[in-house]
This record gives structure tokens, sequence and C-alpha cells, in this order.
């Protein structure tokens, strides 16, 4: 495989572009792993460091000026804010379903109706999480209905 | 962000016409049981009363906009709701007094009405929460074949 890097011009976004024959396995992974661009969280557990694989995240949380992530049981202060995650972490699993949560849609186990035109995501650990009617369109569009 | 707007209008007209169309369709109804139970020996009514009836239901369906599309807590969506109902019961039977379609001091006439409101208001609800949950159904299938999707690019290092 060769590998070309270019110089850009200072404004101009930074692009990474793979020409293949075939997207194989490992092809994919690769851009999966640049999509998710670091993958890792660095949070404090009990005054030891530690990292957070993306993929383990079930949800992050906006609370009271602070955000934070959501495990399968655990749950960590991360230091940044949620608008930031949005960005960083578009067009992944990760989706803006109210103006305080972003839920992971692999880690989501099925939708339900729930009042005023919103949905109701339950998670695979049995939490409920809920889908504001504002951004039901773009769940929607995420997932390409 | 435009582009969302007018995705939003769009979805909040869609909402009206349909809910314009299913409380015509009710009233309608309601209509004729109420002539069928106060006179069942027949009456003749005027053209007004079709005019009247697109009003009615137009005026109904603008109940709509008293649930928001911001973000409110579940208890405030069903505080809506109730508000809601309020509001169809005020147009409702201020229509009925207004065109003089029943006598407001008769309470059997008053009771068949709010009867009337009651049943369309609850059938007009469950069609939408049915639609609601047959969108809920496509979601969670949409959502699976993304999952899949999602399972053939590994997740982690």
């Amino acid at each position: 495989m060769k590998i070309t890097i270019q110089d850009i011009a200072p404004g101009e976004e930074e692009e990474i572009i793979v020409r293949c024959r075939d997207l194989d396995e490992a092809l994919l992974r690769m851009i999966y792993e640049l999509k998710t661009r670091r993958g890792k969280f660095t949070v404090t557990d009990n005054d030891k460091i530690r990292q957070i694989d993306a993929g383990d995240i079930y949800y992050f949380e906006a609370v009271d000026n602070k955000v934070f992530l959501y495990l399968e049981q655990d749950v960590f202060e991360v230091r940044y804010k949620l608008y930031e995650i949005e960005e960083g972490y578009a067009n992944t699993d990760f989706f803006r379903a109210s103006k305080s949560v972003i839920i992971n849609l692999a880690k989501v186990k099925q939708f339900a109706p729930d009042f005023g035109g919103r949905f109701e995501a339950q998670m695979r650990n049995g939490e409920r999480l809920m889908v504001s009617r504002q951004y039901v369109p773009a769940l929607k569009k995420r997932l390409g209905m | 962000m435009k582009a969302y707007i007018t995705e939003s209008v769009k979805k909040r007209m869609m909402e009206l016409l349909l809910t314009f169309c299913m409380v015509t369709t009710g009233s309608v109804f309601v209509c004729a049981v109420y002539n069928k139970v106060f006179w069942p020996q027949g009456t003749f009514l005027e053209s007004d009363i079709l005019w009247q009836l697109l009003a009615l239901a137009f005026v109904c369906s603008l109940g709509n906009f008293i649930h928001s599309y911001r973000e409110i807590s579940r208890r405030r969506a069903v505080f809506n709701k109730g508000l809601h109902y309020v509001y169809i019961n005020v147009v409702v039977l201020g229509c009925g007094y207004w065109f003089e379609w029943m006598d407001i001091e008769n309470i059997s006439m008053l009771a068949v009405m709010m009867l009337g409101i009651l049943v369309v208001f609850a059938v007009v609800s469950y069609v939408i929460w049915k639609l609601h949950a047959r969108e809920s159904e496509n979601l969670n299938r949409k959502l699976r074949e993304y999952q899949q999707a999602v399972e053939k690019a590994p997740q982690s290092v």
C-alpha cells in the first residue's frame, strides 16, 4: 500500500482520500477509526487515568454545565462540551437526541413511541432516553429514511 | 438550518391537514348522531351547516399549535394534551352556541355534544398514536439495518 502525504494551504480543510479496488475488512476498520478520530476518551477513575473506547459508550449527557459519559454500568465526567463531541463524532454512531443527550445508535435496543411526537430510545443496558421531537427528522435521515 | 425549518413547517402543515380531515369526518359523524338522537323524525339542515363544520374543523386543527416542537418534559406534554382537550371543548361548545346547533340550557343536548367531543378526540388521538407507533416500527427496522451494517465495520482497536 502506498501512502502519500500532501501539504495543504492554510484554511484548507484536511481530507483523506482512500483509493481502492475493493473495501475489505482492514480498510473498513481503518476508515471507521479515522471517522471516530481519536476513538478514545480519557477519564479519571478513582484518581487513576483511564481510556474509554468510544464504542463502549452508551450515551453522553450534559447536566449542570458538566458532560458525563455513560457506559453499560459506569458513569464518568469528560472535559468536553456536548457540541464538541457532536462535531467531533459527526457521521459516526453518535447522534444528538436532545439538547442534553448524545446517544450511541449501536447501543440502542429499540425505539418506542412517546408523548408529543417524541420517541423513547431503549438502550441495551435497560436505560431509557428521550429523542426530542425536533431531532426526529435528523434521526430518520441518519437511519436512511 | 433553513432546510430544517422548511422541513419542520412542511411537517406541521401535514399534521394540520391530517387533523383537519379527521376532525371534519368526526364532526359530520357526531352531527349525524346528534340529529338522529334529538330529531329522530327527521329535520331540515341548511347548507350553512356544511361551512360551519368546515370552519369548526379548521379552528380545532389550530389546537395542534399547543403542542410545541421545543423540548418539554413528559409532564408538560401530558398537560398540553389536557389543555388541547379543553380548547376543543371551548371551540365546539362555543360554535354550538354561536351557530345555534343546540339549546345550551338543555342538559341532555350539552351532554351528547360533550360525549361526541370526547369520542372524536379519543379517536383522533388514537389514530395519531397508531401512526406514531408505525413510525417507531419503521425506525426500528432501519435501526436494525444500520446496526448490521455497522457490525461489518469493527468499532474498536
